[in-house]
Order: structure tokens, then sequence, then C-alpha cells
């Protein structure tokens, strides 16, 4: 029987899709909007208004559409493009004035994936909310809800008398960051192809946010439904649990190294997830590095694993950067030991997760003499590397003008989010990266489901170009369309791909086309990872083209490959406090504590 | 700020250790090297002494994710010519520093870029010893190698523990005597 609409329903919010305002997340007064936030909001909401009469559709309806990211895109692009970057789908237009607004009819905007684009998104996230850890780790409970109120929703309470739930709609606050959330905005509302669901901590598994037995059921579902791999898990480790001390085994590091040992075996795992600030926060705070006893310890554990028969090869990530005051040791999230670890194992593929990315105002990278790599931020990672030898400008090949680290990949969960509503400031982090880590060893991860759908993410790296000065300085004449194998050819031309192929490059096409699969943006989305990982990207493309979730997504879509290609239920929710009145007004009636 | 630190330094840094330093082969005197810390961070490193000591109080306010700030770097140098050299060795002495601090060492050509690194971690109490550093490879002909050698920890912020672990200590703090570079 149908369910009758009801007045009193929250009508689903008009909000613009890329929404650059300062929220809180129910912990501090949100700070005021900055004049070029304001800016751009107010160039949004005016476009969106003129436009959405010309489509002659609601606000409500307009601004779920393609045409709607592209007015985000086009407003960020007016108030931050400048010097270092700008953002526009177009690498050769000119600075368009305000009157003539967007490119409403790019690609870029809509769901379906670009010429050779590839989208592995290294870094999902879900929980699992009938898991143990609601009882026996209940603060998670807590710190879970005030970081990602601003993406999913306050926690719920009584509204005009009647009960509310949260951003995705659900009563229980912790199933808005669960598994048919998370299949919601990775597979139906964004354009990924694949996703990795990462891990959380801590041990021992039962009381794990994210547990194997949910991750792998997770993984199991999705794969099953689309009849290929569209999901892979990582699983989380310590090797630190019942610390007792320097110089001594940690009680439990036995039974949870022979817990890997089973689940290497079981669960398929893609790669351990690490966190140097976790441990026991008594009787001493005890983060460790991994060029420590400690750190030393698990890495040869892992690669001992990695020789198990069947097993796959040894793949470490680790959180680095983001410091979480009050939740994790945030002095051993410095990204310091990235250096020393990579050299020691050149077998051993470490991804430094969040590229050590504090928030941070993201500059041209400031000198060895001028970066402490004890900081948090991705001048610590980049300078951990080249003290130890490591970065990219050492494995130049002959005839080259850029390198890769051998074993080195800089992921971008937050960090991405974090920059790129600001141009000059994305141009800088992913040239600095592409100089120092390589161009074949960044991939990207949008840390979603906590910052709710990925879409804006990607829909902003499509749109990133950089500027002549910042091409210069990067040595990159075609920005992030340049081969990755040699960024001083334009992968968007097939004047780059001769008949006489590249002296220096073995396996160079020499076939005339352009080959976008091969652009460093192409590389950043996926096609990076996919190499790391395994996965053949365009095996995957051809096997998901046909599979039962993407023909979900074609039926859920409104007028696809349009300007009007509509996501009709995606929340556009940002949902903690805005204002400093929203703040108090919350606090007074949501803190559970 | 500057007057607590001051006073703190003098405290805490003073309480924990303090000999004056002894000249050894290779040094003192050192050259000054790289410095780096903002407000809440106090940092000193003697050439002609060879000591080093930073010292920062974690007050800085987080955000909900990030606690960003410059946190306290102190270096001295030392440059010689690389022809020959395979490991560099660095001696210390007296050296007190907390578990988050870093004793960090560089070795960088001129020509070369970085030719090694080295770390001792804390905790380390009254410590004494001797960081010894295999180049990576072998220096080109003619190149300056210089050693960058201090002490360094992150930009810290007000400890607070809503959940897990508190996230900073209230205050980090590190103090050691260098006496020696020495080629091999």
């Amino acid at each position: 029987m149908p369910i009758p609409w009801r007045r009193h329903w929250p009508d689903i919010p008009e909000t613009p899709p890329i929404d650059v305002m300062p929220a809180s997340n129910g912990e501090f007064i949100p700070k005021e909007p900055s004049q070029n936030e304001l800016r751009i909001m107010e160039l949004q909401n005016s476009k969106i208004e003129e436009l959405r009469r010309r489509f002659g559709m609601s606000r409500r309806d307009f601004v779920r559409t393609a045409a709607a990211f592209s007015v985000g895109v086009w407003a960020i692009d007016q108030v931050t493009g400048g010097r270092w970057g700008r953002f526009n789908f177009n690498p050769t237009a000119l600075p368009i004035g305000p009157g003539n607004a967007c490119d409403l009819e790019n690609p870029g905007s809509q769901l379906a994936n670009l010429p050779g684009e590839f989208i592995m998104d290294t870094q999902g996230h879900c929980l699992d909310s009938a898991g143990k850890w609601r009882v026996q780790q209940p603060d998670f409970e807590w710190f879970l809800t005030v970081w990602t109120t601003p993406a999913i929703g306050g926690p719920p309470g009584m509204q005009e008398g009647r009960a509310r739930g949260l951003g995705g709609g659900e009563v229980d606050k912790m199933e808005n960051l669960g598994r048919t959330m998370f299949y919601r905005e990775s597979f139906l509302n964004s354009s990924a192809d694949v996703v990795l669901l990462t891990a959380l901590p801590n041990l021992p598994d039962e009381t794990n946010i994210t547990p194997m037995k949910f991750a792998t059921e997770t993984r199991d579902i999705i794969n099953g439904i689309t009849k290929s791999e569209r999901c892979l898990i990582h699983a989380f480790t310590q090797p630190n649990r019942g610390y007792l001390g320097q110089g001594q085994v940690p009680m439990h590091q036995a039974e949870d190294y022979e817990w890997m040992t089973r689940t290497n075996r079981s669960a398929d795992v893609r790669g351990w997830k690490l966190y140097c600030g976790w441990g026991d926060p008594v009787p001493t705070i005890n983060g460790w590095w991994f060029d420590d006893e400690l750190g030393m310890s698990v890495v040869n554990h892992i690669r001992q694993l990695a020789k198990q028969p069947g097993a796959r090869p040894p793949v470490i990530c680790t959180h680095k950067g983001l410091a979480f005051n009050g939740t994790f040791d945030s002095a051993h999230f410095s990204p310091r030991d990235m250096g020393p670890i990579g050299r020691q194992f050149p077998d051993i593929t470490f991804y430094c997760y969040h590229s050590g990315y504090d928030g941070e105002y993201q500059r041209a990278y400031a000198g060895d003499d001028n970066v402490n790599s004890s900081n948090r931020g991705v001048d610590a990672f980049i300078k951990s590397l080249r003290e130890n030898g490591w970065d990219a400008t050492r494995f130049v090949p002959p005839g080259l003008q850029h390198g890769n680290t051998v074993n080195m990949y800089a992921e971008l969960g937050t960090a991405w989010w974090g920059v790129m509503r600001d141009a000059d400031q994305s141009a800088h982090m992913l040239g600095k990266l592409i100089k120092y880590v390589g161009p074949r060893r960044i991939v990207l991860g949008t840390d979603c489901i906590w910052y709710g759908s990925p879409q804006p993410q990607f829909v902003m790296l499509r749109a990133l170009q950089f500027s002549d000065e910042a091409k210069a300085l990067y040595n990159l004449p075609y920005g992030l369309d340049g081969d990755r194998w040699d960024p001083t050819r334009n992968a968007m031309s097939g004047a780059s791909y001769p008949t006489t192929g590249h002296p220096n490059v073995h396996g160079w096409p020499t076939d005339l086309r352009a080959h976008p699969e091969r652009s460093i943006r192409n590389g950043i989305f996926g096609r990076n990872a996919a190499e790391a990982y395994g996965v053949d990207p365009d095996a995957t493309r051809g096997a998901i083209s046909c599979d039962e979730v993407q023909r979900m997504r074609d039926a859920y879509l409104i007028n696809p490959m349009t300007p009007r290609e509509q996501m009709p239920l995606r929340s556009n929710i940002i949902a903690g406090p805005r204002t400093r009145r929203e703040f108090f007004n919350f606090v007074k009636t949501d803190y559970p504590w | 700020m500057r007057r607590v630190l001051t006073a703190l330094a003098a405290g805490v840094v003073g309480a924990v250790m303090a000999i004056p330093a002894q000249a050894a082969g290779g040094g003192p005197p050192f050259q000054a090297g790289p410095k780096q810390g903002d407000q809440f961070t106090q940092t000193s490193a003697n050439p002609g002494t060879g000591e080093v000591s930073i010292l920062q109080l974690n007050v800085r306010q987080a955000a909900a994710v990030n606690c960003a700030g410059q946190g306290p770097m102190a270096t001295l140098e030392s440059s010689q010519p690389a022809d020959g050299v395979r490991s560099v060795a660095v001696a210390y002495k007296d050296g007190s520093w907390m578990d988050t601090v870093v004793l960090n060492v560089d070795v960088v050509g001129s020509k070369s870029g970085a030719l090694g690194h080295g770390a001792v971690l804390g905790q380390r109490t009254a410590s004494s010893g001797t960081v010894t550093i295999p180049l990576f490879g072998v220096p080109q002909p003619g190149e300056t190698m210089t050693t960058i050698f201090g002490l360094q920890v992150h930009a810290g912020c007000l400890p607070s523990q809503p959940v897990g672990i508190w996230g900073s200590r209230p205050f980090e703090v590190g103090k050691v005597t260098f006496t020696s570079v020495t080629v091999g």
C-alpha cells in the first residue's frame, strides 16, 4: 500500500550540491564565513535562480541536476581561481565573465565516467550499526556523531512533538553511516566504479566499528549483485595492544598477529590499515612509529603473511595527518616515518593516507630547511621522503623529467575535500605531490560516507586546471592532462602518440590517437590505485557497464547524460550548525550529554 | 606566552639535565642549522657548545579534525668534503627527551641531495650514544657534505580526552648536547 504523503514531513533541502559554507560538528561555534565563501554561495544562488527558471524547474529539482554541479564549479572558479589554478572543464578556456556562466552541457558534471576515466575510491567507509562496539566501545558513537554531523546530520531528537531522524533519514543515527547509505552514496549517487572499504581501529576485531565479518559481507553483497569486483576491503591491525612499556612485547600482540594470519587466509584482505596514533589510553599514551620496535614488528609480520601460499603482495595503508586531538595520539600521526620505512622495505607497497594533510594552507613546498618532518602536513610527508632520498626526484628515468617513488603512494582522503574549494591550494597540493611522490603514485580517496556523497569531490577534480605559472613551477606543461609516464606530453592529443613511439618509455602508444586513460588526472582518479591493487580498469569498466548496480543507477537517474540529469534522492545535506544561532539551538536541544 | 615558555624552559629543561658540553673530535663549534616553531614553542641551538633544546606548550586550540601549527625544531650543522665518505657518526650526550620528540640527523650533499638519514626516538633519559649513518650511495666527486642534527617534535594541541587517547601531551621537551660529527 502506498505511504500517503504527510504534510509535516520535512521538505528536501534546496541547498546547492557544492556547499562551501562553514559547518560545525556540534563541538564548536562555526567560524564566520569568509568573504570568498559568501561570494561563492551568492554567485551560486543567483545563477541557480536564473537557470532553474530557464530550465522551467523548481529550485528543489534544479539543485539535484548535473547543471547545478556546473554552477558550483563555475562559482568557485570565479571567486578562487587565480594565480595557480582554476576550475573549468575546458583546459584552454579563457576566464569566464560573471554574466556568461558555466558550461552546463559538460559531461564533467554528470554521473557517467568521462573518456579514460576509471574511479577507484581508495577510502570508503561505513560501519556496522548493530555491532558489539556500540556496547563495548560506546565512545566511538560520540566520536562519529560529532565528526560526521556536518555531512550526515545531528543526533535524533524531538521536533514539534514528533521524533525525527537524521540526514540519511534513519532514526538510529549510526545507521546513517551504515551499509545502505554507503551503497546509495557511493554506487548510486556517484561516478565511482570501485570502492575500497577501508578499516578503522580497533582490536579485538569483534569490537571494531567495521568488523571483518561486516566488511566481508558488505563487499560480497555488492560484488554478488554486480557479478564484478566493485568493492575491495582492508583489515585493521595494530602492534601495541596491551602496551607494557619500551622494550617489552605488548600483552596482546601474539594474539593479534595470530588473528591477522587467520584473517589473511580467509578474507581476501587487499591491504592492512594501521593507525600509529591508536593504542591504549592507560597507563600511558602509547602511539608508535614504523621505525620503532613495534612498527618493525608489525611490518615484518605483514611481510611474512604475504609469503603464505596464495597470499596477495604486502600492502600497508596508514593514517598520517589529521590529528583528531582527543581520540588519537596525534604526535604519531606525523608522516616522519614514511621515508625510513619506505626505504627499508622496498618490496612492500605503502599508502600514506591523507598524505599527511592536517588542514594547513597549501602552498608550494617550503624547502627542506623550512620543514620539520615531525609535524603533520603534506610538506612534512614530502620532507620525510626527501631526507631519506626516497622522493620521486630521485627516481627520474633517463631521458625523462619526472619520476615516481618506488613503493610510496600519496592518498587524498579529506585532503582533497579540504582544498577543493580553493583552486590555488588545489593546484599546489597536487603539483607538489606529482613532483615529489610521482604522477603514478597519487590515489584519490574521498573519506565518504563521512562526507556524504563523494560526487562533489569527483566533479571538482575533473575541473581542476593549472595556471601557466603553476605549469611552469611544477614542470607540467599540460597540467593534469599530461601523460603520467611522461607529463611533458599531452595525453589528450593524438600528436603525442606518433608512430615513432617514445624514445624513453617502453610501450608508448603509437596510434596517433588521444589517450585520456594515460592522463595524470585519470591516474589519480583510479588507474594508479588499480595498478597497485591488481585491478584491470578496462575489464572492470566493461563489466560495470552491464552490471546490476549500473542498471539500478540508470533507472534511478532522470534525464541521464544531459544538463538536466537529476539524482532525485540526493540529500544535498550539510546538517550541522551553520551559524552561531544554529549552534546554540543545537546545543540546547540536541546534545545527548 | 614567551615569558611562560622561557620560565618553563629554565625550570623543566634545567631540572631534567644540563651538563656543560665538552669538545670532541669533529666539533664543536658547529654551525647553526635550520630552526622552526611558532609562538607556542621555544628552541635553542648553541653552535659553540653543541647544546640543543626544544620546548612547546600544547595550548593550541584543536579543531574537530585538525591540529595545525609549527612544532619546534632546532638543529646544528657540520660541513666537510664528501670525497671517500661512506658513513657519518654523530655523537651526543646528556640527552633527555620525551617519547614524541625525535633526535633527527640528515646528511645532505651539495650535488647529490640527501645522502643519509638517522633518528633516535624517544623516550630517553640522561642518554648518550652515537647515531651511525651509512650513506645511501657514493657522494659525487668534489661535493660538500652537510650533516644537520637536532631535535624536533610535532605541533600539539590542548590535551583533551573525549574519546580514546589524550590527543597531545601538555608539553613536550627535549635537550641534548652534540659532541662530535665524524666521517668514516
